[in-house]
């Protein structure tokens, strides 16, 4: 029972990250059917921003956290404006391939201005430290991350079922002639969209950075994959859908190695695969109903 | 009633890509007024519609409301200057509730205070939307769904309704008071621009009316007039 | 009348055949190792490319798996070609012993690879071939992970090195042919007919007869053939084989091809290949930095990737159908060429 709570807590942090990608991703995957594989790229870029600002620049971790926002917004706009917007009404595969080409392009420009290592993140003297429930620890940073990204996906699922923009978001996913004939003006709705997804995802990213110590150029594709299969499972354009499938995904992927035998655990990765072709093969339209027709 | 000119279509040429569905089409729509767009299938009334807010390819020819040239407008800000869009086929937000698709056609209002004023008007207009607030959309029945499209579109105060195919697919009942509310409205101050298969329905609640074929305008006339004219008969046999 | 017809078409085929021989032969002559080594690379991403150009381009299927393929190929091909020496001393594969103990020629090898790799590719795809759209294009996308994941479990990180070279300019580019050569019939044949027709519109297809299941096969069947064969030739080429082999920037670089070329055109595939090939392997040195007129320019690792990112990139927004479109390469187009060049 311990174990079982253990390996729980443990998926918190890495659930929190997939949370908040899968949320950002969710919302363009809904509004213009975007597939955005160059969403795990934004969410690089604003971990390197925060690393640049923390560790080579040495200045005070709340700043770095701002400035990973402003990294991955900007970073998000200018592919939504260079690369996705001129493409925009093309089918899902040419999407695909476009932003498979703005990952790599990303990536590998990273690589070249800093390079392939692992990239140490150190926030000094900030809650080390761990809590003890009964045998079960609990890491105060998880417990940290944890909470306050979900006091976010509270917030930001509350913003979407109120506000006129969420609103605005939901009608254009499902029919966007119409809610231009309601006065939306959809491009004013794409732009505010693309700018919470990739705040959502510089967030990840500082939390991602702050968990587990270090950032590289590729942390974006494993994330990215997970991102994507909790849109499905939480049903396309469903942002508390996919909150909860990030979720899911990480507590399942955990508990699907601890009770592997040991010397299979290298097959971790496998997992996230066989939920997307279960949930493919029986439950297309995800576990949640779907913002889109 | 005054002949103020609400809407004006001149010699508009306009279609999907290469192809033109709307020739040279010249239409008014009065201030108060409701005018009726007649004709089988296919002739081009729907495509007329969608060419008035923007969702066709214009090719020649201009739009006026209210004076303002609004040929080259985009279709949000076309709607925001009050002109209201009902679709054919019951075009609901099938993934939001009752009222959140209301809240969605009062998008452009600023003032609390006149929501819950549109509010109450849908909900007195058709009641069963009050009763059905909180369900989903698409849950809906049918003609549900269609009062929940014309309530929309009154969320903003639009001077001019644009309306397609209201009563298609509807029980009498229902198609009663469709015809019933529209008069309501229209009473109210907004004019309608109308599609109807139902021919009696249109003409007995417009003032004007349209014939339409392949695209272009055959015959016109008050609603009179177009009652006893046997070209219009023809096209709907047995239903006059 | 048909026997001039008939032997004329033989002394086509024959002479074609000698001067293709005869250029290998030439090239192997004069170009040197880094060219020659190119000169083979360029034909592996010939044969990667139209391959994947089978399932993409003709029968619309986007897959991305292609690495996984790659790589159960070119493992079971390895099983096969390294010396026993190395395979029972230093690996403590659970191979059966049958394996341990041979050592087969290398065409032998490249056929059981071939067929290993076609085998594991149907079954990958399987499952996946009732998605439609880009949710069988995302599916694929497991496959590079899956037969890499389970190759760093069975074999390690390190994977295999001792391979002998194998690959040569006359594997490389008689394979190439015929690759060039049977997808050419086949986009000629009914077969080619019936894949493009399942492309353009699969119900139609399937009103029209077409067994869409047994078509798809086909085609899944004869591009994992033919891909897994160029993994096998790029592990005997650069001799070794680790489980991250064909990882994203290579499956990256063959979408690149077909999609900058043309989906669906051969001629396309092989200009896109070219391309790729230019910038992945002739510029790739100057990502390690060098010196222009005694300035030092620094290294610059991955600059490659991001030129051919940019290239499709823009290829995708400015002339999506890519430079050959559907097209191919005719005799019409030489002989307006020469006509021109007369007048």
């Amino acid at each position: 029972m311990n174990y079982l709570l253990q390996q729980i807590i443990n998926s918190l942090g890495f659930g929190s990250i997939v949370a908040l990608l899968a949320a950002g991703y969710t919302m363009t995957f809904g509004l213009i059917g975007l597939v955005n594989f160059a969403h795990g790229e934004v969410f690089m870029v604003g971990a390197f921003t925060a690393y640049f600002i923390l560790t080579i620049l040495k200045l005070p971790f709340w700043l770095a956290i701002l400035m990973a926002l402003v990294g991955s917004i900007i970073i998000g706009l200018l592919v939504e404006r260079l690369a996705f917007k001129p493409v925009r009404g093309s089918g899902m595969i040419t999407l695909f391939i476009i932003g498979l080409g703005v990952s790599q392009i990303l990536r590998n420009s990273t690589v070249m201005l800093f390079d392939a290592r692992l990239k140490g993140f150190t926030v000094s003297g900030f809650l080390k430290g761990v809590y003890m429930l009964g045998e079960v620890i609990i890491f105060k940073k998880t417990l940290f991350i944890f909470l306050t990204v979900l006091a976010i996906c509270i917030i930001l699922v509350y913003l979407i079922k109120n506000t006129k923009v969420g609103i605005a978001m939901r009608s254009i996913s499902y029919d966007t002639q119409m809610a231009q004939s309601l006065g939306m003006n959809t491009e004013r709705v794409i732009i505010i969209t693309f700018i919470i997804s990739s705040a959502l995802a510089g967030f990840a990213a500082v939390s991602w950075g702050y968990i587990y110590g270090s950032v590289h150029a590729a942390m974006g594709v494993h994330a990215v994959v997970n991102a994507f299969v909790a849109s499905v499972i939480g049903g396309v354009g469903n942002v508390l859908g996919a909150v909860v499938a990030g979720y899911i995904i990480a507590i399942g992927g955990n508990l699907f190695i601890a009770f592997l035998p040991p010397d299979l655990v290298g097959l971790r990765p496998l997992f996230v695969w066989i939920v997307f072709f279960i949930i493919l093969i029986f439950k297309p339209s995800g576990l949640f109903r779907a913002n889109i027709k | 009633m005054n002949k103020v000119p609400l809407l004006k279509l001149n010699n508009v040429l306009a279609g999907y890509g290469k192809m033109n569905v709307v020739n040279n089409i010249s239409i008014r729509v009065n201030q108060g007024e409701i005018v009726t767009l007649l004709g089988s299938n296919g002739v081009g009334k729907t495509s007329t519609l969608r060419t008035i807010i923007a969702q066709t390819d214009l090719k020649k020819g201009e739009i006026k409301y209210k004076d303002i040239d609004i040929t080259h407008f985009p279709t949000y800000k076309i709607a925001g200057l009050g002109i209201g869009y009902c679709p054919e086929g019951r075009a609901i937000f099938g993934n939001l509730t009752t009222k959140e698709n209301l809240q969605a056609g009062a998008y452009l209002l600023k003032s609390r205070q006149k929501f819950k004023i549109n509010l109450d008007r849908v909900y007195s207009l058709f009641p069963i939307l009050k009763e059905r607030h909180s369900q989903i959309a698409e849950s809906l029945s049918g003609g549900e769904q269609e009062m929940l499209v014309i309530g929309r579109s009154l969320m903003n105060s639009p001077s001019l309704l644009l309306l397609d195919e209201p009563s298609l697919g509807l029980a009498p009942k229902l198609v009663e008071l469709i015809g019933k509310t529209l008069r309501e409205i229209n009473k109210e101050g907004v004019s309608i621009l109308l599609i109807e298969q139902n021919a009696k329905l249109a003409l007995e609640i417009s003032n004007y009316g349209y014939l339409m074929r392949k695209g272009s305008i055959v015959l016109e006339g008050t609603a009179k007039e177009l009652v006893v004219d046997d070209r219009v008969k023809e096209i709907y046999l047995g239903i006059i | 009348m048909e026997y001039m017809k008939r032997s004329n078409f033989i002394i086509k085929y024959v002479a074609g055949i000698s001067v293709i021989i005869f250029i290998l032969f030439l090239m192997e002559r004069l170009l040197s190792g880094f060219w020659l080594t190119l000169f083979m690379l360029f034909g592996i991403n010939i044969i990667l490319a139209i391959s994947l150009n089978i399932t993409n381009g003709w029968i619309g299927f986007f897959s991305v798996g292609h690495g996984g393929i790659m790589l159960a190929g070119a493992y079971a091909a390895a099983f096969f070609t390294l010396p026993v020496f190395f395979k029972e001393g230093i690996l403590d594969l659970k191979l059966p012993s049958f394996i341990l103990h041979t050592q087969l020629a290398f065409l032998p090898a490249l056929l059981i690879g071939g067929i290993v790799g076609t085998v594991v590719g149907i079954i990958l795809v399987l499952p996946a071939l009732r998605l439609r759209g880009f949710y069988f294009c995302a599916g694929t996308l497991g496959f590079n992970i899956i037969m890499e994941t389970i190759a760093e479990n069975t074999n390690g990180p390190m994977g295999l090195r001792q391979f002998l070279p194998y690959t040569n300019i006359w594997w490389v580019w008689g394979i190439a042919i015929l690759v060039i050569y049977i997808t050419w019939m086949v986009k000629k044949s009914y077969i080619g007919r019936a894949f493009i027709a399942i492309g353009k519109d699969p119900d139609l297809a399937e009103h029209m007869g077409i067994n869409l299941l047994k078509y798809k096969l086909y085609a899944f069947g004869l591009s994992a053939f033919f891909t897994a064969l160029g993994g096998i030739l790029w592990v005997h080429l650069i001799l070794n084989l680790f489980p991250k082999a064909f990882n994203l920037i290579l499956v990256f670089e063959v979408v690149a091809m077909i999609v900058i070329g043309g989906m669906g055109s051969i001629t396309g595939s092989i200009i896109g290949a070219a391309i790729i090939t230019f910038f992945s392997d002739i510029l790739a040195p100057i990502e390690e930095g060098f010196s222009l007129f005694g300035f030092n320019v620094p290294s610059m690792l991955g600059l490659m990737t991001v030129l051919i990112g940019v290239l499709l990139v823009v290829i995708l927004i400015k002339k999506p159908d890519g430079i050959m479109g559907e097209k191919e390469i005719s005799l019409g187009f030489f002989k307006k060429f020469l006509r021109t060049k007369q007048t």
